[in-house]
């Protein structure tokens, strides 16, 4: 889509603000400078937004001797990598996106640092276009894990809950380093065994987690009666800025793929207020059509997984998704422009589908070879 | 009045099975091999096309086909580029869980359900609990 990939110059040619986030990472692991332009440029606000500027800000902190450079409307960057060193980093998020769209791409380059990551995120924790910090605990660090092994030093915590829009929000994120990813086949989704989750409700009536609580689960023990949905009500600082309420649900399956979906309440000054009965439900259907879709990750780490693949060793690996998003689509020409590295993709011919068992939707399988990434910044002991 | 229940059964019956397979053909979109391939990588083959000035063939013979191409991939383009930068599955109308028969589009997804028949129930849900 976007670019105008020059290949003779190092230079790599981007357009447009969607997927910033993907092209600093790529840019970084790959080690190679890219331009971005026609930021918002027919747009009346033109350029790059606080947001984006926060997690520039951020990239800078993490990595040394970047260098980032941005012209005056803030239409144009072009950004030079440097090596990513992790260590202890905090930083504020800006307000107007969650914690959520911070932490994704961190999660993406902690292993690969010299130092291991120690992150304190403070800002929103929850709002309704970024996976919250505890769907990523749930299920991006489940994929995090299949790839380090040893889960020590691995850990995703909110100290502090702050709902959109004025946060107050704290979040600790710690992960170790390794040298390599190893080749991985990930194929077999398993049979879901378990729903798992957790209410939360900051600065209301604590009664409206349990709330929650019950009608989602009106919905799903029509499933599976194995549910177990905790309900977390913060009080004093630990409450943040800002009233909401929200509930996050997680599928486990016997394999150990985790689907998981979201909902949290309208933000305050919205016109509608959010009910709890009916934010329970529309989360119990929010996972049900992500199980539908279904696959060995869930719709929003599809990338985390896709880019640990990219990396891993010389070898193949496998991996059986439901209907890309369209992210991942992007993310895929992303990886195909910096990494030069194409991907198998077709429909999943399963021994389910074979048998007409009703297992939702048709499932994608991706095949590639890894690139075959070394952590240089990592000592070998 | 029965009469009247009943076109007003039958109106919704169409209007979901309509909901039903437009959710199927988008999401059979995302997950076709020829056209999972073509949104991936083959639109970029066409967008690398316009950037490299259009060859001689293509001004002669199919210069109609060239700008057409053009426009759309122009267009999809433009519309992607500026949007909000989120990983989040959008999907425009959820499918109607209410409905029992497509409840059971998802059964055999739980130990609930059916398994393969290569893979013996008891035997796993005996691992499953140690």
């Amino acid at each position: 889509m976007s670019a105008a990939t020059k290949k003779s110059s190092s230079l790599l040619d981007f357009e447009g603000s969607n997927f910033l986030r993907c092209r600093l990472v790529l840019a970084t692991l790959r080690g190679r400078s890219i331009r971005i332009t026609r930021i918002r440029d027919q747009d009346l606000n033109p350029g790059l937004r606080e947001y984006e500027a926060s997690f520039i800000r951020l990239m800078d902190q993490i990595t040394n001797g970047s260098r980032i450079e941005v012209n005056q409307t803030g239409t144009r960057l072009t950004y030079q990598p440097g090596l990513l060193m992790g260590g202890k980093v905090e930083h504020d998020c800006n307000l107007e996106r969650g914690i959520g769209y911070f932490l994704e791409p961190m999660l993406q380059l902690a292993p690969f640092c010299k130092h291991p990551l120690h992150l304190i995120f403070r800002g929103v924790t929850n709002n309704q276009i970024d996976p919250s910090p505890d769907l990523l605990r749930l299920s991006a660090l489940p994929v995090l894990k299949r790839y380090l092994i040893v889960d020590e030093g691995l850990e995703l915590k909110v100290t502090k809950r702050g709902a959109a829009p004025e946060g107050g929000g704290q979040v600790v994120f710690k992960c170790p380093i390794r040298r390599s990813f190893r080749a991985m086949q990930f194929t077999d989704m398993g049979k879901i065994k378990r729903i798992r989750g957790s209410a939360w409700a900051a600065r209301v009536s604590p009664a409206m987690s349990n709330r929650i609580v019950e009608s989602a689960k009106g919905v799903l023990l029509k499933f599976i009666p194995d549910i177990y949905i905790h309900t977390d009500s913060y009080k004093g600082a630990a409450s943040g800025k800002s009233a909401g309420f929200g509930l996050v649900l997680t599928a486990e399956t016997t394999t150990g793929a985790f689907l998981s979906a979201e909902v949290c309440s309208n933000a305050k000054g919205k016109e509608q207020v959010s009910v709890p009965e009916d934010l329970g439900v529309q989360g119990a259907k929010l996972l049900l059509e992500e199980i539908f879709r279904g696959g060995c990750v869930d719709s929003t780490n599809q990338s985390l997984m896709l880019l640990f693949m990219t990396l891993s060793q010389r070898d193949v690996s496998k991996l059986v998704t439901g209907p890309l998003s369209n992210y991942t689509v992007h993310f895929l020409r992303h990886i195909k422009d910096v990494f030069e590295l194409r991907f198998k993709l077709e429909t999943h011919e399963s021994e389910e589908k074979e048998e007409g068992l009703r297992v939702g939707c048709d499932k994608v399988m991706l095949t590639c070879q890894g690139s075959g990434y070394i952590n240089l910044s990592k000592r070998t002991t | 009045i029965d009469a009247d229940e009943e076109t007003e059964v039958d109106k919704t019956a169409w209007k979901e099975d309509m909901l039903k397979q437009a959710s199927q053909s988008f999401y059979d979109r995302l997950s076709n091999t020829t056209s999972l391939n073509k949104m991936v990588y083959g639109q970029r083959n066409q967008g690398d096309q316009d950037d490299t000035e259009v060859n001689e063939d293509d001004q002669i013979g199919g210069l109609f086909k060239v700008i057409k191409q053009n426009q759309e991939n122009k267009a999809s383009h433009s519309a992607v580029m500026n949007q909000i930068d989120s990983t989040q599955f959008v999907v425009d109308k959820l499918q109607n869980w209410e409905i029992e028969e497509i409840c059971d589009s998802i059964r055999d997804c739980f130990v609930t359900g059916k398994w393969k028949e290569s893979e013996d129930a008891e035997a796993l849900l005996g691992l499953d609990d140690e």
